[in-house]
């Protein structure tokens, strides 16, 4: 009988050691951070930013041009509607200015530069036109203008469009081209941002798209030829048939290029379908790694944004 | 006495039949007037059996547009919800709140009458413009998970 306890009570301490042990790990380990397992969505971040045509500058165009201010402003408060928080451009280009980053002698790769400084996944790109006709017209005593805006979204990695509008404000003779310019966003905005919705509805149900780019060390002796595994196969169809198998809901596309590099395009979930944590580029980037390693291929990689570039080294 | 039993019957049969028209089933017969301060007005046209029931279904109609077709001209010209309206399914309990129980009219601005009622075969017809205060009515399908909000 006092055996039986000893035992009993053996097995109780055991029970509760183990299931300490068991909440321990499901919890994160920074307790302060600790949200009981439950994953928000990540949301991409989106920039709006100003269309400069030639010879004009980015750097300066919104100080110097309160018509697109307004336009900017405009659409970024259509974004704040939708209860939206995008990437303020101005601020960016400040912080771009101050810590002397934009270093290129090309506008646009300023642009570009801005654009990935920022960590934006989209940028929305905002043209406005002024059309004064040169006949002056009685009956509102003025010349007749209109505003035209073209409205671009863009996905930073892939080029891919996401939106494109073309708003026009009533013609009118006033000489306040900022109040026609609201009002040219006003007739796109929300029908820009439903178009641009759906293209997420797609990108949650079907994946995010990204770029997977394979280079190799200029000091490495194998390429895209080199007989790998334990198969023998050369990498280019190794990497095809884990591609094949890594892309989520087998979306992906062979976007071409030579015996020393190869790009991927390639679809991957949003949540990881096996812990139903927030997945991104830079997880899936790891599992790249692990499957040249499983190859004897040592790699590099660098992910900027949705773009993941890997340096094969051996 | 039974040839009269029999004309009785077939008598009260054919009353019947006479009596219960079939509705029309809703359509897309709901178009676009403008748009400001996030109000969307539309013109909507339906069948009822009465004045009421047929302005009601014409209100109705608007919002089924609304969520399932879209409406050409305006800036939701994509659906609101989905292309499909057996989605509606899935969310039944939202749907049977939102229109059996009248929630709807708490996101109508305005009622205006365009046509009067008209007695048809297919019942009274009605068109009228209905003011939908459509930023209110997206905040309240995102906030009870019909619609997602922007973004992923």
């Amino acid at each position: 009988m006092v055996i039986d306890l000893i035992n009993m009570k053996k097995t109780f301490t055991l029970t509760a050691v183990l299931i300490s042990i068991f909440y321990a790990q499901s919890f994160s380990q920074v307790g302060a951070t600790n949200s009981g397992g439950h994953a928000g969505k990540v949301q991409p971040k989106i920039m709006v930013i100003p269309f400069t045509k030639e010879g004009e500058d980015i750097r300066t165009i919104l100080e110097e041009d309160v018509n697109r201010r307004i336009a900017i402003t405009k659409i970024k408060e259509a974004f704040d509607n939708r209860g939206f928080t995008t990437v303020d451009f101005t601020a960016k280009l400040k912080a771009a200015k101050e810590n002397q980053l934009l270093t290129s002698d090309n506008q646009t790769d300023w642009k570009t530069q801005i654009i990935q400084m920022s960590g934006a996944d989209i940028y929305v790109q905002a043209e406005v036109d002024v059309l004064k006709s040169s006949q002056y017209n009685s009956t509102c005593g003025g010349y007749p203008t209109t505003v035209t805006l073209i409205l671009s979204g863009f996905e930073v990695s892939t080029g891919n469009s996401l939106s494109n509008k073309v708003g026009k404000s009533p013609s009118n003779c006033t000489i306040d081209i900022g109040y026609l310019a609201e009002k040219a966003v006003g007739t796109i905005a929300d029908d820009f941002l439903n178009v641009m919705q759906s293209k997420f509805d797609d990108i949650v149900e079907n994946g995010v798209e990204i770029v997977l780019d394979f280079t190799f060390d200029q000091n490495g002796t194998i390429n895209m030829e080199t007989e790998v595994g334990s198969d023998q196969l050369p990498l280019r169809d190794a990497l095809d048939f884990w591609i094949e198998e890594a892309a989520f809901k087998n979306n992906w596309t062979d976007a071409g290029g030579t015996d020393y590099k190869k790009t991927y395009i390639l679809r991957i979930p949003l949540k990881d379908q096996a812990t139903g944590l927030n997945y991104n580029a830079s997880k899936f980037s790891l599992s790249v790694v692990k499957f040249l390693k499983s190859l004897s291929l040592e790699s590099k990689r660098l992910t900027t944004g949705n773009t993941i570039n890997i340096t094969i080294k051996s | 006495m039974k040839k009269i039993t029999h004309c009785l019957i077939l008598g009260i049969f054919a009353f019947v039949i006479i009596q219960c028209k079939t509705i029309p089933p809703p359509s897309a017969e709901v178009t676009y007037l403008n748009e400001k301060d996030g109000v969307l007005l539309v013109r909507s046209s339906a069948y009822g059996k009465t004045n009421l029931s047929s302005m009601e279904n014409a209100e109705k109609n608007a919002f089924e547009v609304l969520f399932f077709r879209g409406i050409p001209g305006s800036q939701q010209s994509l659906p609101l919800i989905s292309i499909n309206e057996k989605d509606k399914t899935a969310s039944g309990k939202y749907f049977e709140e939102f229109y059996s129980k009248g929630r709807y009219k708490s996101f109508i601005t305005s009622t205006t009458p365009y046509s009067g009622y008209q007695k048809t075969k297919s019942g009274i017809h009605v068109t009228a413009d209905v003011g939908i205060n459509l930023k209110s009515l997206r905040a309240d399908l995102e906030h009870n998970n019909i619609i997602r909000k922007f973004g992923y």
